[in-house]
């Protein structure tokens, strides 16, 4: 049997080797592009309020970085960037997102300091975070770019309108014309709504008085200035229209509501008069009562006077500034003293009752104006002071819209503002494939490598006990057959050459001399055999199992074939005389060039039929 | 001009192509091969030497111009942002940026139907891909300097749109027209509110003249201070301008001019509509009146509970603190009373303003009521009003222009574009690689034709037919 040379199997199979490697590693490119390699886009953001530092919003809520996932937000990236529900869902979505606080070494190290210091209920508040989402490539690099852009633009707008500008002044004017109210009513609710929105206006105006939005091109103070224009001149010229023509739909019903108004302002006063005086008695008892502690607490001082103890002293700083309720939540404390509220109280209660009785005034005038007024005014004076109202309305309305564009991108603006981006939100490919692709190709390799060797040696197993002969060590009939099938129906090259081999005394040898010689005779005379015709690639030596030896060689001229019989010719009468025996020796050769044969079955017919009739040694 | 870019994939399979046969040929022939005797075999491609050469340099052109035009042809778009908000990452009004609109789906059916191109929306969306310049980098949040804001984005578009009638550069120009529009119009400094109307002061009272004329003026007003904070030394280079000076004669506008123009209308008594607006002068003193007595009762109730609290109760109260220089001092707490008497003083205020308004009315409806003025002080008001009105617009005017030339100067047109041309030089150099592997490719298949021609495929043919030549030679040897 052949020695192992694992070299000699890998020079075998190394093109196998080769092509199955990189045949795995262009699969495994192929697939991993396709299904495994996501792109993940990711930008960082920092929370840069007045409060962020202590974890909390603008609002005093909370900062809450989930909310950037949140299934609304979500839902609503996908509408506008236009993804339906069948190429993906909410939470399909929701799912790639990761936020991720980012906390630096300084931080940690400020971190282990205050703890070291005492601080030990310390909490690290990260107000910059690293946002992500991943996705598959199917959809193409830009995908998750355009998502995560749109849902950080949705976030942003969300955060300004939740967490910085929560008010926002309702529109009942909007379908005022509608609802059946009474001329004077509707003028009434028109100048509360104005009234309403101009407060607001007054506010933002003051947070922010060099806002100005891009689409509509007012500022809140431009608003501002309009409605109150639209108040102070359009609906007072309307009121006063309405009561110098006494113009009404149904004056009873107008004349009952002013009274029913006045019954309620009665009650209204009736139990605010009961509660102001409790409230009075209480605020006398918490006197009295804190009095006598103060007494009870006096000491005296140098000159031996009695004083409060509780007088000049210094409050240390003995409430915390937060308070955790039963559900977990934490709360500022109020730190208004008892006093105070019940003073407050107090105050409220005077005031609506003060204000109920001018309110009462009020709807006494204007139920004097109505009392004498026709019962319903006519039909047209009602149709010019419908137009009227219509028209104030509508105007309202398109102001009141520009408003809310305004007021819209006054959220998107404060939710930059509070929401920074650090980093321009970049995509890059999640797994390294070109490298992990290398990886496969030499994994393949290696196992291909280790699998040559094993299967090369196996194959040298069954080599040796299905086609090797065991008297003389070559390949046997069996192998000698299959070497000529394997190349019968292919042409052989013009080199190619056969050679035959026939020992036609060793049945006489054998019965002169005895087997042991017969078998040495074979032995040395394929030793010779093999050293002349050395078994390669190129190179066959077999034996057909009919006493003849077939040699095919792919590359010998019909001289060296003749060379190398002289040869084998020489050194065979050499040994047999050194040996005793006598070798007669048969030979055939037939050169596909000179035959002008190229096909091996041929080419053997035709060196066999020459065997017979040669004989050397 | 979609076959030019055709050319240098063409080129690049043949050369492929090329080696598979040079390659196989080898492997057909690598016995036979001269290894030792290789310089002197080279010798003998003399004579397709000039042939190799005549290839090489129709090769070397054929690519480079295929790989020039196709650039210049399909250039990649580039946008800078070049306004002072880009590097926060926000539009021009501080609203986040979104690179992502560029590619938005109305973007983009503005630009198919400006250019009238035969494709849809999402299949043009396909075509068109964006990158920043930092996509290569990797973003490592633990180092602060990798986190960057890019104000520029590349916008590639694919060769295949032009198979619907149109080229990547046109759909991109338009592309950019279309979003510089688009961003402009949401994102950039909106002075529509300089476009004032003065259609509502036909038929408006002398005197709500003047306060419609006031609000107009309140825009303009409102407008200037934006900018007079970011830059105060900028000046119009015509008219010579400043924002501080435009400012300055708005407020002159309506502290003097309106002024002046409400005292004629008061000292004439002058009224559109005498009744109508007496009655809604009294209607809106009864409101005010209303309002005041309302503040009144307001602040009386404060007082009266600031009377009401008990000395005891705040004098020990001190609270130890740090100024704001950081030293250390006591500090009385606020205590109701001090709160009761900033609402009382509110109020107070706010009905002293209601009382304000309450004589004002009351004076003009009296004035109002007594006058007798001739039609010519009628016309003398309107003339004012006209006056008014045109100088108003020419403030209004001025301050447009001098915005718009700041807003030039400061913002640059927001958005720079730029598209990348074909580098003569790397085209050239990337041509003479893939040529000098052309030319070796050709030396080599020159070299081993000879051989190939005696050893090889062709040989096959020639053995079958000299096979059954010698069959035949051999049977007529046998039956002799």
């Amino acid at each position: 049997m052949k020695e192992l040379d694992v070299f000699r199997y890998l020079k075998k199979y190394r093109a196998v080797i080769a092509g199955v490697s990189i045949f795995a590693g262009i699969a495994f490119f192929l697939a991993a592009q396709l299904y495994i390699q996501q792109y993940t886009a990711a930008t960082v953001i920092e929370y840069t309020g007045s409060r962020a530092e202590e974890g909390l919003s603008p609002d005093g809520t909370l900062i809450d970085p989930s909310e950037i996932y949140s299934t609304n937000l979500v839902a609503q990236a996908m509408k506008e960037v236009g993804i339906n529900y069948t190429e993906a869902t909410t939470d399909d979505i929701r799912r790639n997102i990761h936020v991720e606080p980012v906390i630096t070494e300084e931080d940690l190290l400020v971190q282990q300091s205050k703890l070291d210091n005492g601080e030990a209920d310390y909490e690290l508040k990260p107000t910059q975070y690293l946002v992500s989402f991943s996705c598959g490539v199917r959809n193409g690099k830009e995908y998750p770019r355009k998502v995560l852009n749109q849902i950080l633009q949705e976030y942003a707008s969300y955060y300004g309108k939740s967490h910085v500008n929560t008010s926002l002044a309702a529109n009942p004017v909007s379908d005022i014309t509608s609802k059946g109210y009474d001329y004077l009513e509707m003028a009434e609710v028109m100048d509360s709504t104005l009234e309403n929105i101009i407060e607001h206006l007054t506010d933002k105006g003051g947070w922010d008085e060099n806002f100005r939005s891009s689409t509509t091109g007012y500022s809140f103070l431009d608003l501002q200035g309009e409605f109150e224009f639209i108040r102070d001149v359009e609906v007072r010229q309307l009121f006063s229209e309405i009561l110098a023509g006494k113009v009404t739909k149904d004056r009873d019903l107008l004349l009952d509501k002013y009274r029913n108004r006045n019954n309620n302002l009665e009650i209204s006063n009736s139990a605010a008069s009961f509660e102001i005086d409790r409230i009075r008695g209480i605020i006398t008892a918490y006197e009295d009562a804190m009095g006598e502690f103060g007494a009870s607490a006096s000491v005296s001082d140098e000159d031996g006077n009695e004083v409060s103890s509780l007088q000049n002293n210094v409050l240390p700083d003995v409430y915390d500034d937060w308070n955790e309720d039963e559900e977990g939540n934490w709360n500022p404390v109020d730190r208004t003293a008892e006093y105070d509220l019940l003073l407050m109280k107090y105050i409220e209660d005077r005031t609506l009752y003060e204000q109920n009785l001018i309110d009462w005034e009020y709807n006494n005038y204007i139920i004097r104006v109505f009392h004498g007024a026709p019962a319903r005014s006519p039909e047209s004076v009602q149709e010019t002071m419908k137009e009227k109202i219509e028209a104030l309305a509508e105007k309202i309305n398109a102001l009141q819209n520009v408003y809310y564009e305004t007021n819209d991108e006054y959220n998107e603006y404060l939710g930059a503002r509070n929401i920074m981006m650090l980093s321009s939100v970049r995509v890059t490919e999640r797994y390294p494939i070109m490298i992990f692709t290398v990886l496969i190709v030499v994994v393949f390799g290696v196992l291909g490598c280790a699998g040559a060797a094993l299967f090369g040696r196996i194959e040298d197993f069954i080599e040796y006990y299905a086609f090797t002969s065991k008297v003389d060590g070559l390949p046997n009939r069996a192998k000698c057959d299959q070497f000529i099938s394997i190349r019968e129906s292919r042409s052989i090259p013009e080199s190619f050459a056969c050679i035959v081999f026939k020992l036609s005394n060793l049945q006489m040898e054998n019965a002169r001399l005895g087997r042991e010689v017969g078998d040495k005779m074979i032995k040395d005379f394929v030793e010779i055999l093999t050293a002349v015709f050395v078994p390669s690639d190129k190179m066959f030596v077999g034996n057909n199992g009919a006493g003849q030896y077939l040699i095919f060689v792919e590359n010998m001229e019909k001289e060296q074939v003749n060379a190398a019989l002289f040869q084998i010719s020489v050194v065979l009468t050499q040994k047999a005389k050194d040996c005793g025996y006598f070798i007669e020796l048969q030979s055939g050769s037939a050169c596909a060039g000179e035959e002008q044969c190229f096909y091996i079955r041929e080419l053997l017919s035709i060196a066999m039929k020459r065997v017979s009739g040669k004989t050397e040694g | 001009m979609i076959m030019v870019s055709t050319i240098v994939p063409i080129l690049t399979l043949c050369l492929v192509l090329l080696y598979v046969v040079l390659f196989r040929r080898f492997l057909k022939i690598k016995s036979k091969l001269p290894f030792s005797g290789l310089k002197g075999k080279l010798g003998n491609l003399a004579g397709k030497r000039k042939k190799i050469v005549a290839l090489g340099i129709l090769f070397f052109l054929a690519f480079f111009a295929g790989q020039y035009l196709t650039g210049a042809w399909a250039p990649d778009m580039l946008m800078v942002f070049n306004y002072e908000e880009a590097a926060r990452g926000q539009n021009p009004n501080a609203t986040r940026f979104n690179e992502s609109h560029i590619l938005s789906e109305d973007i983009l059916e503005k630009v198919i139907n400006r250019g009238g191109f035969l494709i849809d929306a999402e299949k043009l969306s396909g075509f068109l891909t964006i990158s920043t310049p930092l996509d290569e980098e990797k973003l490592d949040v633990t180092q602060e300097s990798n986190l960057k804001i890019s104000t520029g984005c590349w916008i590639h578009c694919s060769k295949m749109v032009s198979l619907y009638q149109t080229d990547p550069q046109t759909v991109l120009n338009i592309l950019a027209d279309v979003y510089w529009e688009e961003f402009v119009r949401n994102y950039a400094e909106n002075d529509s509110i300089l476009d004032l109307s003065f259609d509502e002061l036909e038929g408006m009272e002398y005197l709500d003249v003047k306060d419609y004329l006031q609000m107009q003026a309140g825009k303009v007003k409102n407008y200037l201070p934006g900018y007079s904070t970011d830059s105060s030394s900028f000046r119009a280079k015509g008219s010579g301008e400043t924002f501080a000076s435009l400012n300055e004669k708005v407020e002159n506008y309506i502290d003097i001019e309106l002024e002046r123009y409400e005292s004629f209308i008061l000292e004439n008594g002058l009224a559109k509509n005498k009744e109508t607006y007496q009655s809604r002068m009294q209607y809106a003193n009864r409101l005010l009146d209303t309002s005041q007595k309302k503040d009144m009762a307001a602040h009386d109730v404060r007082i009266e509970t600031i009377g009401l609290y008990d000395a005891f109760m705040t004098h020990f109260v001190l609270i130890p603190t740090y100024d704001t220089e950081k030293e250390f001092y006591m500090s009385r707490t606020k205590v109701g009373v001090d709160y009761f008497a900033d609402e009382a003083k509110e109020f107070l205020e706010s009905a002293t303003k209601s009382m304000e308004k309450m004589e004002h009315n009351t004076y003009a409806n009296g004035q109002i009521g007594k006058s007798s003025a001739a039609l010519d002080v009628y016309e003398q008001a309107d003339r004012k009003i006209e006056e008014l009105t045109a100088e108003l617009k020419s403030l209004s005017v001025q301050s447009r222009e001098l915005c718009r030339e700041y807003v030039e100067e400061k913002r640059d047109g927001y958005i720079q574009v730029g598209f990348s041309s074909p580098g003569i030089t790397d085209a050239s150099v990337k041509s003479l690689f893939y040529t000098f592997l052309f030319v070796i490719a050709k030396i080599g298949i020159a070299f081993m034709e000879p051989l190939y021609r005696e050893y090889g495929s062709d040989q096959n043919k020639k053995r079958e037919k000299a096979s059954a030549k010698g069959r035949q030679k051999r049977k007529k040897g046998d039956m002799v």
